[in-house]
């Protein structure tokens, strides 16, 4: 396992050069961009560090005993069967170590769940296979699916390679857009089938289920563009159907949601019309 | 395949692993209709 | 146990197998019993396999190369249903079949005729699931778990796996029953529960776990039968249902399952550790009880499987915190075994290999599992390939390990024959090293934001995948070896002495037989002091 690990960190510097942009070799879980999602990763990193500082000691244990009391070697095997002593210790020790994980754990899990105060709700909701936003009483509302050029590549034995589309399967046509620094409440639900949305940087992932309505929020801190999947099996193309999060200052924020209500209400000129058409022409 | 003697406690050792096997399928039926009927209460 | 006094009194009725297939058609004996479901086990092993080497190559590089995203879900949920309900499941009843009579002093099963039966509805179940790759639409797709309204979308092929899953579940059922009244009514004289080999009460748990989560499988799928066909909304959300409630009532059952697959292997491992440690298993009470409160907390921490529905806080932490609390008993186990080996007189036959590696790598999947438990951290890991990571450690070099420990540790006392322990322990070498190049990089991959069941993926998780892909054609084609050393053992080879392991300690009644042991095991049943 060392040895593994020892050869992928040797990897991961050889590939550093080449930019951060391509994270091969990635070994652990992103720090994010949340005030939770570095809550979780700390969480994420205690209870790794509780296990491996226990794994050292069991594995230890294990690999002296295997070592030290061979046959070959002519050990001689003693006849102890039990000690209540050792038992105890070794079935309380884990108790107390359980309680001290579960404590914090609690502590931002109380966290996650208040979604009180946010300055921003977007109702999402999951088709199969892309994903609807809708900025309630914004009066902004947008289909979000798979690039272009990343579904023409997905596409069985089509011949273009994966590494010439930029972000591949993480890029949509039109991504969800968020002012930086604003608590922003997601509402999930789904149409048809259970989906999941997921963004790695933000810590969260959370079940959009028909009929029912989920909650979660983020606050990003940073400006940049935020890149997940669809985390729960939804037919074919569940593996296409990313998330992407366009994290923009406030005044690049509104003046997007400007052109969004612009955008819209051309469409809206645009059908009508054509409905007056029709109607004409009958 | 037991001897005389023992003819006694075989017989008696069947009709409780009969009796046994028949509560064990009795408790299983009783998860089925149970989890089914659950079900069907807090659906209506 | 150990002062083992045979009666010698006249035998009656001494007769063998009958000839040709109607000795296998309707078997009755245990032994050939448990050999149909060792052998059946080992065919769904590289059915179950098969599918898994698609999955990898498939995954092997990003883009698409080989197959449709729909056969590609296909092929995950088939592979878990196939190496679930025909790989792991049977081997372990077939271990069951052979080893329980032996180790509790009965002549045979309790309940023979049923017995027959249980094993003859797997071919026909497997037949109906397999056949499903052949409807049009192609087989189940929407995994294992067969959430609905995902599941309702299935073809022909719905009714169908669900009536295979149905006769599952009935075979799964009446095993369970022969082996509780079995161990409960067959018992030699003075072999008080407390006496028991581990075997047996790993078994003796899983069964009454069995009874208790089969049924609620059954009850599940047959919600979603009568919701696709007979107009019921128990799940539908337009209906008044509520499809959470399908994933609760299945992880009612899922989760009992987990420890179904495992809590044998405990007893194998517990087995094998004293034998060739020449040393008593430490704190046998303990290790009963252990196994015990894991089957216990097995029924009050299915939601943790859900984390991410959206449940309320109580039931959140409740679920966290009951699920952390599973680790305490099963540390317990890991500890017990650790000081069974500790200084005892340790050789390395493959049986005893497969059992460290056991304890190594079950560990790392139980590790990952308490991380799983962090509900904030969950909603991190949730259906990545974290997750993927954790059951396979537990599943394949736990459970898996588990059952080719066992098969190492009787075969010779089955077949009557010593194995190539030279090849085994390659086949030892090269499934471990392989099992750690598949599984261990899917961590990373999980972690860096890989979800778990996508035909393909972005170019940053591309390097792990390869690797991971490797190790699964390496760990597929060492099990090559594995067949190839228990169909020779069959075949021949040196003659196993009674004990088998005459340099280790191997106790128990399945080692006062000789090997092969006679067809009609204990005619007179042994008493133990």
């Amino acid at each position: 396992m060392l040895k593994i690990v020892k050869y992928a960190a040797a990897a991961l510097a050889a590939c550093l050069p080449l930019g951060q942009a391509l994270a091969a070799w990635e070994l652990n879980m992103p720090v994010g961009v949340t005030e939770l999602s570095r809550e979780i990763h700390s969480l994420h990193m205690l209870v790794l560090w509780v296990c491996v500082v226990i794994g050292v000691l069991v594995f230890g244990m294990i690999i002296y005993s295997v070592v030290k009391f061979r046959h070959s070697q002519g050990a001689v095997p003693a006849s102890f069967d039990h000690s209540t002593k050792a038992e105890v210790i070794w079935t309380s020790i884990p108790v107390v170590i359980l309680v001290a994980l579960a404590i914090p754990a609690a502590a931002t899990l109380v966290k996650i769940e208040d979604t009180r105060d946010s300055e921003l709700s977007v109702k999402v909701t999951g088709y199969q296979w892309k994903w609807h936003y809708d900025y309630l009483g914004q009066d902004v509302n947008f289909f979000s699916t798979l690039a272009r050029d990343s579904n023409e590549a997905r596409q069985l034995n089509s011949g273009i390679h994966p590494d010439s589309v930029p972000n591949y399967l993480l890029d949509v046509d039109n991504p969800m857009v968020v002012p930086v620094g604003a608590k922003v409440r997601v509402l999930l639900t789904a149409a048809d089938v259970i989906h999941a949305w997921w963004v790695p940087e933000f810590g969260m992932k959370k079940d959009a289920i028909p009929g029912f309505v989920n909650e979660i929020w983020f606050r990003a801190d940073a400006i940049g563009i935020y890149r997940g999947q669809c985390a729960e099996l939804c037919g074919r193309d569940h593996g296409f159907m990313p998330v992407v999060v366009d994290v923009r200052s406030q005044e690049d924020y509104e003046s997007w949601l400007q052109a969004q209500r612009g955008d819209a209400q051309q469409a809206a000129q645009v059908i009508e019309t054509a409905a007056d058409t029709a109607a004409n022409v009958e | 395949m037991y001897q005389a003697a023992t003819a006694v406690t075989l017989a008696d050792r069947k009709r409780k692993a009969r009796r046994a096997a028949l509560w064990l399928a009795l408790l299983a039926a009783a998860f089925y209709f149970g989890f089914i009927a659950i079900s069907v209460m807090r659906a209506g | 146990m150990s002062n083992v006094q045979t009666h010698h009194a006249e035998v009656h009725d001494h007769h063998g197998p009958e000839k040709g297939w109607r000795r296998w058609a309707f078997a009755t004996n245990h032994k050939d019993i448990g050999t149909m479901y060792l052998l059946f086990s080992l065919l769904m092993f590289f059915v179950g396999g098969s599918m898994a080497m698609i999955v990898r190559a498939e995954l092997f590089q990003p883009g698409l190369q080989l197959v449709d995203p729909q056969f590609f879900n296909a092929m995950t949920t088939m592979h878990a249903l196939v190496m679930i309900f025909g790989a792991v499941m049977p081997a372990f009843v077939g271990l069951a079949n052979w080893m329980l009579p032996l180790q509790v002093g009965a002549p045979d099963m309790a309940l023979p005729r049923m017995n027959n039966l249980s094993f003859w509805i797997l071919p026909f179940a497997f037949t109906l699931l397999l056949s499903t790759l052949f409807v049009p639409g192609g087989s189940a797709a929407g995994g294992w778990t067969m959430y609905p309204p995902l599941s309702l979308q299935t073809g022909a092929a719905f009714p169908m796996t669900i009536f295979a899953i149905h006769l599952m579940g009935a075979s799964s059922i009446m095993g369970a029953i022969n082996v509780i009244v079995t161990v409960m009514n067959m018992r030699a004289p003075g072999m008080s529960l407390l006496k028991m080999p581990m075997f047996a009460w790993g078994w003796l748990i899983t069964a009454y776990l069995l009874i208790a989560v089969m049924p609620v499988l059954a009850g599940a799928v047959t919600m979603l039968l009568t919701d696709h066909f007979f107009g019921t909304t128990f799940f539908e959300a337009a209906g008044g249902g509520d499809p959470v409630m399908y994933q609760h009532i299945f992880w009612f059952f899922g989760h009992p399952e987990v420890y179904i697959m495992i809590l044998p292997a405990f007893g194998v491992v517990s087995e094998i550790i004293p034998t060739f440690s020449r040393k008593p298993l430490f704190g046998y009470d303990s290790m009963v009880y252990a196994i015990a409160s894991i089957a216990f907390l097995s029924f009050i921490v299915w939601a943790h499987h859900m984390f991410t529905v959206g449940m309320p806080l109580a039931g959140q932490l409740f679920f966290m915190l009951a699920t952390m609390l599973i680790s305490v008993p099963t540390g317990v186990k890991v500890f017990n075994w650790t000081a069974t080996m500790f200084k005892g007189s340790i050789s390395f036959e493959p049986p005893m290999l497969f059992a460290i590696a056991f304890l190594f790598l079950f560990t790392i999947g139980g590790f990952s599992g308490l991380m799983l438990a962090m509900v904030p951290a969950d909603f991190q890991y949730h259906d990545s390939y974290f997750v993927v990571a954790h059951f396979h450690y537990v599943l394949v070099p736990g459970a898996v390990f588990g059952i080719m420990a066992a098969v190492y540790y009787w075969l010779p006392k089955w077949t009557g024959h010593m194995y190539n322990l030279k090849l085994a322990t390659w086949h030892f070498w090269l499934s471990t090293i392989f099992v750690n190049v598949l599984f261990f990089p899917q961590h990373f991959l999980g972690l860096a934001g890989m979800p778990r069941r996508i035909p393909d993926y972005s170019t940053q998780f591309a390097d792990w995948n390869m690797v991971s892909s490797i190790g699964a054609f390496g760990f597929g084609l060492s099990q090559l070896m594995f067949a190839y050393i228990v169909f020779s053992s069959i075949r021949g080879g040196t003659k196993a002495s009674d004990k088998v392991w005459d340099s280790g300690t191997p106790q128990g009644l399945e080692w006062t037989l000789s090997s092969p042991p006679p067809y009609h095991s204990f005619e007179v049943a042994p008493e133990i002091k």
